[in-house]
């Protein structure tokens, strides 16, 4: 136990003025934990029973909460300590409980203090473990309690909150906090681990200034503690010959002035002084280097310096007299003032249950089923909570005959004991509104005609009315029916917009695709808004994914530049992206016909060409060469519909209120752009251009987003538009008709010239040899 | 262009046997067309057909690149865009055909 030195004051009295309770402070911003891992930020707001209410952005009304569904609310406002402590003690209680007071009076059974936040309050002596001077060394900051007020470097979970203490396991895991060192401070610090110790604890230094200078660093080196600090071009290093073993914990005190810090042991022995760095500042933080750290204990003492401590026994104590601020103990009067430290009588351990005699007063609260409560300054309550004001709590001590109202300045969190196993279960909903306040669990239950979003939160009573503009995205995520069958609607559309979704090509020519969805049979789509119909999913998922990676280097991709007449059936694994690029090309001289469809086989090959139209057999199609050909239902992957510069360039975007457009995702594959109108009976009626009337159930819905992702949805298709490419052969002759190439058995045609050095070549040359012969190009 | 790798390693596999790898080269003429046919590291020789339409091109009814086709030792067609897989194993098949016609 860690000794406080403090100065020693004189007799005078130093009246305590009541703290108001329920001062005109602003109710607290807070956020809160649900079970679930979620959380809300919100301000607090009245609510009877045992509830609290949070005003969250986006929602008309507060939410009111069952405290039983959280796991702790944290209070995010760095609120200064609320009075002066000269005079007052802190007084610790047997169920781990802390009130900070002035003494009022003192009877055989009970104490009677005026407690800060709470007014006149009485308990009993054996209730008090330890009380302690407040005195002229005021506590400024006793924790840690949770991660609220600490900021780290890198993301908040790697410290985490258990139960009193912050436990780390990530190495290079940081956590600081301003401490205000810029003053004269003691600190006391008790960390421990369990492998080997491998930590810092930087006092002073500045978040903005480089890693490591600025601050006097304590830090473990092989089996002992060493304190260091970077002054000017060198290092200063000072042994705290404090022994360290791989599963162990350390006390430690540092007194902090402007210009040096000098570090204390256990028993306030000092080991070792360090001058301050010129430009440290007030932070103090502590990294985990190693496997596991525990931060369970940190204070910081206002002043110093060091008196004799007068230590009194409870049990010696006979009275108060609150005239003279002093207590009658073994017949002497004691100066108040003058008292650092009371043992309590029974000493129990903190957090045993109080024996008997202080059995609650209601037999069926139990502290345990309650709350605690935590002030940045150590106060802390447990108690069952019974209602609050927004700037108050009510609770129910156990130690207390009647509730007690507690203003809730410096409140540091409210952590709740033991959440009911209904509302945990309610909590892990798997439905989730997403607002700025943060993510409500719970489920739809309407989205009116104008707009607002009325959903029941998972821990409440009531439902709550969300303003259209507050809602992000509703994650339904209820999409268990499978939506469309494969076999009823075995294509698949992609709209420019972005919009993707099965369906059953009925037909296809210059101005329309026709097609039956789930949505709606025989919808006529203008192909401007088209990008491709998928005829096999499986083979676009391979194509997709080669592409995405390099493009193979193997494979006979795509048809060249003389024209195709016969889709190649070759062993391409996917897309050459060379072919692909030279396919868009059109030469120049083409440019007058409309070739502005890219027809791409499940081989992989693929053809720019002009669909004319579609039927059961396949696709029927006008190439380069001039000639019709039907190209088999079965052979086909997709038909893409190319942009050129002519292309009319119809995003699909339909008018109206922007604030009910929104994204309905059904599944990966499966994208809707749809006005709302109104959300009743677990479906959805909406409205897009292309499709008319939709009405979807809720149940085959994965989210649907109201804000749109700053990224509009992409498909791998948008790079794919149509370019002149430059002559290659400007000499070239027109194409000459075909000839049909001599097939396997018949001999090879005379083929005689020179070769790309000149030389004369013949394949008669090669007579009695294997020979392959390779019609090949640059190009 | 991509199968210049697996072309190489066929040269290189079958450098002792009666087998010959021969390009038609349809690019149309430039001054650096050899160049870059060397930096490409194809160290077999091609006619220079002098374009995608040239006249062993159009002999051959060529439309679609590459394409290729398979000689035995007399000069017949014995493959036409054998699959690179089956390549070597169809050559070898052919060579010990020219070798034991020696």
């Amino acid at each position: 136990m860690f000794t406080t030195l403090c100065l020693a004051i004189s007799a005078t009295l130093l009246l305590q003025e009541t703290a108001d309770v329920g001062a005109a402070a602003a109710a607290p911003d807070i956020e809160i934990s649900i079970l679930g891992g979620k959380s809300i930020r919100g301000r607090l707001s009245p609510a009877t029973g045992a509830r609290i209410g949070l005003e969250t952005e986006g929602f008309s009304e507060p939410l009111i909460v069952q405290i039983d569904a959280l796991d702790a609310i944290e209070c995010l406002q760095e609120m200064k300590s609320a009075a002066d402590t000269r005079g007052l003690f802190s007084f610790e209680l047997s169920g781990g409980e802390q009130l900070h007071g002035r003494i009022l009076g003192l009877t055989n059974e009970a104490w009677r203090i005026d407690a800060i936040g709470i007014g006149t309050v009485s308990f009993p002596r054996s209730v008090v473990t330890h009380a302690r001077s407040l005195g002229s060394s005021s506590i400024l900051f006793n924790g840690p309690h949770g991660l609220a007020g600490w900021t780290s470097g890198k993301a908040r979970t790697s410290f985490a909150t258990r139960g009193n203490s912050l436990t780390s396991t990530s190495p290079a895991a940081r956590i600081e906090r301003d401490l205000g060192l810029d003053h004269d401070r003691m600190v006391e610090i008790e960390l421990s681990w369990s492998a080997t110790p491998r930590f810092r604890v930087e006092l002073g230094r500045r978040a903005k200034k480089s890693k490591r200078s600025g601050a006097v660093t304590v830090e473990a080196w092989g089996e002992s503690l060493v304190a260091w600090s970077i002054r000017g071009k060198g290092l200063d290093i000072v042994e705290l010959s404090q022994q360290i073993d791989a599963e162990s914990e350390l006390s430690l005190g540092a007194r902090v002035t402007q210009a040096e810090i000098t570090f204390l042991d256990a028993n306030g022995r000092e080991l070792g002084t360090l001058a301050r760095p010129a430009n440290s500042g007030p932070l103090l933080a502590v990294v985990n280097d190693g496997d596991a750290l525990t931060l369970r204990k940190l204070r910081v003492i206002e002043g110093l310096h060091a008196h004799e401590s007068i230590t009194l026994e409870d049990a010696l104590i006979t009275g108060f007299d609150a005239d003279e601020n002093a207590f009658t103990a073994g017949g002497e009067t004691i100066a108040a003032g003058a008292v650092t430290e009371i043992l309590g009588g029974a000493h129990p351990a903190p957090g045993e249950v109080p024996d008997q005699e202080q059995a609650p007063i209601d037999g069926t609260t139990r502290p345990q089923d309650g709350v605690t409560v935590r002030f940045r300054d150590g106060r802390a309550l447990t108690g069952a909570f019974l209602e609050t004001d927004g700037r108050s709590a009510t609770l129910q001590c156990a130690w207390s005959p009647s509730p007690l109202q507690v203003a809730l300045d410096g409140l540091d969190r409210i952590d709740v004991h033991r959440p009911s196993r209904t509302a945990k279960r309610r909590a892990t909903a798997r439905s989730f509104v997403v607002t700025a306040g943060g993510e409500v669990p719970g489920e739809l239950e309407s989205i009116e005609t104008d707009g607002n979003v009325v959903w029941q939160p998972a821990f409440a009573e009531q439902t709550a009315e969300i303003a259209p503009a507050a809602v992000e995205r509703i994650i339904v995520n209820r999409a268990t029916a499978y939506f469309a069958s494969k076999r009823t609607f075995p294509h698949y559309i992609v709209l420019r917009s972005g919009e993707s979704y099965r369906c059953r090509l009925i037909s296809i020519d210059e101005e329309h695709v026709r097609i039956d969805t789930p949505f709606g049979a025989d919808r006529q789509v203008d192909v401007a808004l088209v990008k491709a119909v998928e005829f096999d999913q499986s083979a676009m998922d391979r194509f997709r994914k080669a592409f995405e990676e390099k493009p193979k280097d193997n494979g006979f991709g795509g048809f060249g530049f003389g024209g195709a007449e016969r889709a190649r059936v070759a062993t391409s694994e996917g897309f050459d992206g060379d072919s692909l690029r030279r396919a868009l090309a059109l030469p120049r001289k083409y440019k007058k016909r409309r070739f502005e469809h890219l027809v791409i086989a499940r081989t992989g090959d693929f053809m720019r060409t002009s669909v004319q139209s579609w039927s059961k057999e396949g696709v029927e199609t006008t190439s380069l060469a001039g000639s019709n050909r039907v190209i088999p239902a079965d052979r086909l992957a997709a038909v893409v519909w190319l942009e050129s510069a002519q292309a009319k360039t119809l995003s699909g975007e339909t008018s109206g209120a922007a604030s009910r457009q929104a994204r309905i995702i059904l599944d990966e594959t499966t994208l809707l752009q749809l006005k709302l109108s109104r959300v009743t009976d677990d479906t959805l009626h909406a409205q897009s251009d292309v499709l008319g009337d939709v009405t979807l159930p809720l149940s085959h819905i994965e989210s649907i987003e109201f804000k749109a992702d700053p990224k509009s949805p992409r498909t791998h298709y948008d790079d794919w538009t149509l370019k002149p490419m430059r002559e290659p052969f400007p000499d070239a002759p027109e194409p000459a008709p075909t000839v049909d190439s001599p097939a396997t058995g018949a001999a090879a045609p005379k083929t005689s010239g020179v070769d790309l050095e000149g030389s004369a070549l013949d394949l008669a040359d090669y007579a009695g040899k294997v020979v392959l012969l390779q019609f090949w190009g640059h190009w | 262009m991509a199968q210049v790798p697996d072309e190489r390693s066929l040269v290189e596999s079958n450098k002792n046997a009666p087998f010959a790898l021969i390009g038609v080269n349809t690019d149309g003429a430039s001054d650096d067309l050899l160049k870059r046919t060397r930096d490409a590291d194809i160290t077999w020789r091609s006619f220079a057909d002098g374009g995608p339409s040239g006249p062993i091109t159009q002999a051959w009814g060529v439309t679609a690149f590459p394409t290729s086709y398979l000689l035995d030792h007399t000069g017949t067609i014995r493959g036409v865009d054998v699959p690179t897989e089956q390549l070597q194993g169809r050559i070898d098949e052919l060579v010990v055909a020219a070798k034991e016609d020696l």
